[in-house]
Order: structure tokens, then sequence, then C-alpha cells
């Protein structure tokens, strides 16, 4: 059996090794600290899926239930995954692109590292949020201090307003949940669930679903996401969009769906008829964009949007569908931030006017390009294919008009198909002649995206098997 | 019997007496002087650890006055050992009157008659007012002055509503006033609510707190936003909780709502300011009536979240003025200064940041326990919309706060240390301890 709470030490041991680091210098550098400790995490958490995981309980201050409670539910396992595997893939950018205060910056890094899988395997409602918010701390910085320079300040102050906004209504429903069940436990929330009076319960389930709204996020508050991801740096991206508005998904499943089944029936479809919007606005939006990260933020909007639609859909088939989306837009949309990254690197800019013919110049990056968008676009025998799936049938069996959906995904092939031909296929660029190739170490990199999406695509079966739709 | 208050009366006595016996005897340095008066604090702090309760017919003890009391002399504590590092030279004038201001916080806290609060606050403000005046700092006759009008305004206003009170009800006791079933002076009660909040710094009567603020010394700072103010906001607590039978849902929404403008023009005016001293005073403002929400739920679950509330912001907002204190120091006046933070002291920009953080509320620090016993307290009692205003206020705090922090982005400059008064290390030493209690603090939670 591993304990869980080796996720807890081994990253602390990291941000302590750096910070001590940081006040006297020593002979480790930073990269290795910090590649040390994920790779030691991710080896634990491997173990861990053989060997079972064993929780712990240290209650802290009785008087309001605060107790450090670490135990794996029924969801904890996909997320997990995304969450030890993506920062390890995700800071092999970091080590080219940052390039001041490094030693801060891998600070941040691990500290959000750390604090996204103990959210996932936190039972205690409070050290659930003391953690859900050190990422939200973390992030504000990763973006103020390292993002692009020109809209740093604003992107970050908007990502912080929007998601503190999401996680004061995360806090209000889980003080509410409290005083009507007199724990802060997940497990004797869930046991306890089906006694809040009504009003009291519809008031929970609206909080937890704005918090959804914002951290997914769905169509009214969904405006920080794109500034966020223009403005990070690439790993930043890769963490944001891949395990970060997850965290939306993961709180809507855990304490909306799973927790008041019956309120979630009863909004149903006006749930579903806001996802459908969402995304097929997201997809119209992505449509006008030129700069290629900004259109895979919007496009994440859109799948994200399906995610929703999967888990109103409150059906087998939609759930897990959406959790198995979930997973697999993580390692996609990961690996077509990298991309992004490299594209700026290579060639100094992400505007899709300016782009064009470098399939000539650089023939490995086209391979991991097409195999990126090929794979969003949900082709079969890869990941996206059989989440999509599933998502559709269950989205199907609640509600007829969730198929509109459909038309996004038609419109997204448009977009993805356009922005490869304008990468990609037509004239070169007359700047573009001195490109060059990706590195090794990127080709690398890339492919190691490339295992769990095809390893998923060809066997969903491995992660439907390691989740359970049950608290 | 023995009693940290009676230890702090007869030492500052006893101080006072040391000074002129100095003088006779010629003896020039007045170091010796200083460390007696640390260790005079510091003792008056283990007897209220060990020896707590009072009961005399006008200073008597509740649930929370011991526990108030010592983190109020452990703060006074951490903020005399940072003014005696700081300058060691000080007049031994500002020894007495740093007692006496600590001295008349402790007896707010346990007065249990309203001439006995009357007096004792006007202690606390006769200290602080020269406390202001008597220290090095370009404007502190204008502090002062500010200071003195509009504080014994206030004071006048108090007296004239405690007098208001004695003509309807003939005592002033708090346990005879807590049994008179009707309110036959409520104009009496209204003006002393004017006095007090002036105190705690309550809008619309928060305006000299800013000047004052900004015009004092840092230490001096320190001990105005954290003692001064736990002390004004804890006579509310007598006042409204203990003495008069005013737990009405009326008054309570009404106190709710002058929290929350409170809340919501501070954090305004904050979001606008230039000077980093000035937004941490607004700040400080904000912080006030976020304890006052928890007053104005008027149970015991309002009070004991608004105790434990007050804790907290009285650690960080000393630590973030004993912080900058030392940026202070350094020319560090604007935001677009911040940059240069690390390069005067990286510990102490990491507690000024840890600092912040607890007053935006943000986890693991304590500020976010205070935060989360307010709104449990008000969810509690029904006030779910005033719940949802204060998250929304909350974003207008959490925006002015983080945009000081994004400011602190490390810049390689060719930045000299200009002058640091004083030891460092000792100051980040005091920081440092400060910066500790502000996250083991949460075990006083519930207490």
């Amino acid at each position: 059996m591993i304990q869980l709470l080796g996720f807890l030490i081994l990253p602390a041991i990291g941000v302590i090794a750096l910070a001590v680091k940081r006040l006297c210098s020593s002979i480790m550098s930073d990269e290795k600290i910090v590649f040390g400790v994920i790779l030691a995490t991710a080896f634990l958490f491997f173990t861990g899926l053989f060997l079972g995981f064993a929780g712990i309980s240290i209650n802290l201050v009785s008087s309001i239930d605060f107790a450090f409670t670490l135990e794996t539910n029924g969801l904890s396992i996909p997320f997990m995954l995304l969450a030890v595997v993506l920062p390890a893939l995700g800071l092999w950018s970091a080590h080219h692109e940052i390039k001041k205060n490094t030693n801060l910056f891998y600070i941040f890094y691990l500290l959000s590292y750390m604090s996204l899988i103990m959210i996932f395997i936190s039972a205690n409602l409070i050290s659930f949020f003391i953690f859900w918010e050190v990422v939200l701390i973390s992030f504000f910085f990763i973006i103020a201090f390292w993002g692009d320079e020109k809209i740093r300040k604003r992107a970050s102050m908007k990502f912080l307003i929007f998601t503190q906004f999401g996680s004061l209504m995360l806090l209000g429903a889980f003080i509410l949940m409290f005083l009507y069940t007199g724990s802060f436990d997940i497990n004797v929330i869930s046991n306890l669930a089906s006694t809040i009076p009504s009003p009291i319960a519809d008031v929970i389930f609206l909080f937890v679903l704005i918090t959804a709204i914002v951290k997914m996020p769905i169509f009214p508050l969904h405006s920080w996401l794109p500034d966020a991801h223009v403005s990070a740096p690439t790993s930043g991206s890769v963490l944001l969009a891949g395990v970060l508005l997850k965290l939306g998904g993961y709180a809507l499943l855990l304490f909306g769906v799973l927790l008041f089944p019956s309120i979630t029936s009863l909004f149903q479809k006006p749930l579903i008829i806001l996802g459908v919007f969402t995304a097929i606005y997201a997809t119209f939006v992505a449509s006008t964009q030129n700069d290629f990260k900004r259109l895979i933020a919007y496009s994440s909007i859109f799948y994200m949007a399906l995610v929703f639609v999967g888990l109103a859909s409150m059906s087998y088939f939609g759930e897990s569908g959406a959790v198995l989306l979930m997973v697999s837009h993580g390692f996609i949309v990961g690996m077509l931030f990298v991309l992004a990254g490299i594209l700026k690197k290579k060639t100094g800019t992400r505007d899709l006017n300016k782009l064009g013919g470098l399939m000539a110049r650089m023939p490995v990056y086209t391979l991991f390009l097409t195999i990126a968008i090929i794979a969003t676009l949900g082709v079969p025998g890869l990941s996206n294919f059989p989440a999509e799936l599933l998502v559709f049938l269950g989205a199907y069996g609640a509600y007829t008009l969730s198929l509109v959906s459909l038309v996004g995904v038609l419109i997204a092939t448009n977009y993805y198909l356009g922005a490869l031909k304008r990468i990609l296929f037509s004239s070169l660029g007359k700047t573009l002649s001195k490109v060059t190739d990706i590195s090794m170490s990127d080709a690398i990199q890339l492919s190691l995206f490339t295992i769990p999406i095809i390893v998923l695509g060809i066997a969903p079966n491995l992660l439907m098997g390691a989740f359970n739709l049950l608290i | 019997m023995i009693n940290s208050e009676y230890v702090l009366f007869a030492g500052a006595l006893v101080l006072i007496l040391i000074d002129f016996l100095r003088k006779t005897l010629g003896v020039e340095s007045k170091k010796s002087l200083h460390y007696a008066t640390l260790i005079l604090l510091f003792l008056a702090f283990i007897v209220e650890l060990f020896y707590g309760d009072m009961n005399l017919p006008f200073f008597s003890s509740t649930q929370y006055t011991g526990f108030i009391n010592s983190f109020i002399l452990f703060i006074a504590l951490a903020i005399y050992a940072f003014f005696l590092v700081d300058s060691e030279e000080h007049s031994a004038f500002m020894d007495f009157l740093f007692v006496f201001a600590t001295l008349g916080a402790l007896l707010v806290v346990i007065s249990s008659n309203l001439i006995a609060l009357a007096v004792s606050i006007e202690l606390i403000s006769l200290a602080s007012y020269g406390l202001v005046f008597f220290q090095k700092s370009d404007r502190r006759m204008e502090g002062a002055m500010k200071f003195v009008v509009l504080g014994f305004l206030s004071f006048v206003i108090m007296l004239f509503g405690i007098s208001l009170v004695y003509s309807g009800s003939g005592t002033l006791d708090f346990t005879g006033l807590s049994i008179i079933n009707y309110v036959p002076f409520i104009g009496g009660i209204a003006l002393l609510m004017v006095g007090l909040s002036f105190k705690s710094t309550i809008v619309p009567f928060h305006m000299w707190a800013p000047d004052v603020y900004e015009a004092s010394n840092g230490t001096v700072t320190a001990f105005l936003s954290s003692v001064s103010k736990t002390a004004g906001l804890v006579a509310m607590i007598r006042v409204f909780f203990y003495a008069f039978p005013v737990s009405s849902q009326f008054v309570s929404i009404m106190f709710i709502i002058l929290a929350i403008s409170t809340i919501f023009f501070s954090s305004f005016l904050a979001t606008v300011q230039d000077k980093i001293k000035r937004i941490l005073a607004y700040s400080s403002i904000s912080q006030a009536g976020f304890a006052f929400v928890g007053v104005s739920v008027l149970n015991t679950q309002g009070i004991s979240s608004a105790v434990f509330y007050i804790f907290t912001f009285a650690i960080a907002d000393a630590l973030i003025f004993l912080s900058y204190k030392i940026f202070e120091d350094n020319k560090i006046i604007y935001k677009k200064d911040m940059p240069l933070m690390p390069a005067v002291s990286k510990i102490a920009t990491i507690c000024f940041f840890i600092g912040i953080l607890s007053l935006a509320g943000f986890p693991p620090t304590m500020g976010f326990f205070g935060k989360l016993l307010i709104f449990s307290a008000l969810l509690q009692n029904g006030y779910i919309t005033y719940v949802i205003a204060l998250f929304v206020i909350l974003l207008f705090s959490t925006f002015y706060y983080f945009g000081l922090l994004r400011e602190l982005i490390l810049e390689k400059s060719v930045f000299k240390i200009q002058k640091i008064s004083g030891n460092l290390h000792a100051k980040e030493a005091i920081l440092i301890i400060l910066t500790i209690a502000l996250f083991i603090g949460v075990i006083f939670v519930g207490l």
C-alpha cells in the first residue's frame, strides 16, 4: 500500500529545497530538484496503482471539524493521472522558456503541482479548499510574473477575480453543507446530503454550479480563460488547460451531480441547453481567431462545454464519458499548447496570417501537429473518440436537443483543419526561410504526450475501470 | 491577587521613578530603561497567561477576555521589541506612553461599566496622541493634530451618549443595563455607537485613520492598527453584546449594512491609492469592517467569530506594518517602488507577502479561518444575501491586495540599501515569530 501522504511530502520537500537554495546557494540545479521530485511522485503513483493507496486522517481543529484527511474516492484515479503526469510533461517547456527568477517559478510550479494532486485526494472540505486556493495563488503569480509582457498584469488580475469569485461560491456551499450536516467530511456529507432541507440544497447546488461555470468555464463567465492562456508561459498553459479546468468538472460532478441528483434532474434541460449553447458559441468564436494559442483556448472551452453536457445528462454513459473526455482532453490540449509554444519559439509569432508552408522546414513538427489536431477532432483510435461518443450517447438519452452540439464538432473540424493548412501547407512565409525543425528533446516530449492519447484511444477500458461514479 | 493590569500599572510607575532617579544619578544612557520596559511587557504577558480573571466593581472578566488580553500583550510585546531594535535612542517618554496605551487596551477589554470603558478608551487615546507626536517623522504634527481633534470630538460625543444612557436607565453598570428590557435611551446608544465607531474606524467615521497612519512612524502605525483597534472593536462587543439588550434582527441588519459599507468604501478607496501605506491603512479599515460583521450578528457564534477575526487581523496588521517599516526606511513609498523590496530584505518581503495573503483571506493562513467563521456565523443565522454581497465586495479587496503583490516581481537591479536603522536580523526574527503565529493561531478557533 502506498501512503497518500507521500504525495504531500515529496513535493513539499522539493519546495523547501528550492526555498533553501534561494537563500543560500547549493550545487543541485533547480531543474534537477523539480524533475526529481515530480519523477518520484509519478513513480509513487504508478506503484500505488498496483499496490493500492492507504489513507490517513489527522484531526487538526475539532471545533470546526478541520481535519487533514486523505483518501481516494471513486473519481480520484483518472484525475490524479492527469495531475501527476501532465506537469512532468509541461516542465520540459519551462526549461527553455523561463529565463528570469527560475527558482521562484519552480517553487510556484511545485506548489501548484502538489496542491492539484492533493485536491483530488482530500476528503475533508477545508483541506480541499486550502489546496484549491493555493493552486489559484500559484497560478496568479505564474501568469503575473512570467506571462506575456503586454497583457500579463491585466490577464492575471482577470484570472484571479473570476476564479476567486468561483472559489468563494464554493466556500459558501461548503459552509452550508457543514451547517446542515455538522461535518466537513465528504463521506459524512454524502450520507447526509438527502437530509438537507430543500431551499438550502438548491442554494448549495447553485453555488457549486457557479463555481463550475467559472472554472470550466461555461458561457457567461468564460472570458478569463483566453487571456490567461495567451499570457501564461507554455508550461503554465499546459497545467491550466490540462488540470485546472478539470477542477471545475470534478467539483460539479462530486458536489453537484452526485450529491444532489434530484436537483440536477430538475435543472437538467436548462443545464444541457447552457452547455450546448456554450459549445456552439465557443466554436464560432474560435473560428475567427488568428492567434493559434487563443484558438486552442476557445476550443478548450468547447470541449469543457461537452463535458458539462455529459455531466448534466446524469446517465452512466454521459458522466463516465465526461470523465474520460476530461482526461483525454487534458493530454491533447497539453500537447497542443506545447506545439504552440514551440511555434512561437521557432518562428517568433503565433499569428496564423503570418505563418505558412512550415511543412517543408519542419517535418517532425508537422507530424506531431497533425497527430494532435487529428486527436482533438475525435478520430477513432485516438482518445477523444470514445469520450465524445459516450458523451453524445448519454446526452442524447437525456435530451434530444443536445445533439445540436454535434454542429460544434463540425465547426471545430473546420477551424482546426484550417489552422493546420495555414500553418503547414500553404506557401512558405517570407520571414520563415531560416526556421529549423524541433530539437530531439522537444520530439521526445511530444512523443511522450502521444502515448496516453493512443493508449486511451485503443483501450479506454483501462481508464473506465479505474473509477466508479460513487463518492 | 496578581494580574497583568496591576503589573503594567505598577511597572509604569516604577519606570517613571527610575527615569527621575536616572537624571539625579547622572546616568546618560536610556538603554536600561528600554530593556526594563520590554521585560515589563513580557512579565505582563506571562502573568496574563497564568493568572487571568479579575472581578472588581468596574472591571470584570468574561468568556473571551483572557484570550483577547493575551494576544494584545503578545502583539504589544512584538511591536515594542521591534521599536526597541529600530531606535535604541528614543525618549524614555515613549516607553511610558507605550505601556499606558497597552494598559488602556487591556482595561477596555475587561471594563464592565460605561464610565470605566470611557476612561480606558481615553487612556489609550491620550497615550496614542503622544505616540504619534513624539517620534521622528516629517508629518508628525499634521497626523497628531488630526488625531487629537477628531479623537476628542469622538470622546465628547461618546460621553454625551453615556450621559443620555444614564439619564434613561439610572445605571451605567453592564449587568444593570442588560436586565433592562426596554430601550428608552436609543439616542444615547446611537451616540455611543458613533463614539466607538471613531475608535474602531467604521465608515463614515474612518476618515482620520489613513492620514494618521500615514503620518506616523511604522511601529506606531502597527500599534494603532492592531492594539488600539482591537480595543475599539472589543469595546463594541462589550457594549452591544453584554450591556445593551439590543439583539434584534433589525439592529443586526443595520449593523451588517454599516459593516458592509465600511468594507465596500475602504476597499474601493484602496484600489485608487498609489502609496503603499495608504493602501495598507484602508485595508486596515476594511478589516475592522469585517470584524464588525461578526459583531453585528449579536449572538454567541457571531461574537466568537468576531473575536477570532480580530485576533487574526491584529496579528496580520502588526506584521505588515512592521515589515513595511523596514521598506519605508529605504524610501519605498509608492507601488512602483515595490520591486526593490526583496533587495532590502528577502525575509521581510516574504513576511509582508504572507501578511497580505492573510488579510486577503487566503488559506492556509489564519485570515482564511477568520473569514470562514464569519461566513459560517452569517449563514447559520440566515443572512445568505449578505454573504453573497460580502463575496462580491471581497473581490474588490482581492483586487487591490493582489495588485500590491503583483508588483513584487523581482527585477535584477542595481539597488543599494540606503539605511537600515537598528539590527536587521533582530527585526526579521520578530517578523518571523509573527508570521509563524499567523499559521499556528488556527488552534484558537472556537475558543
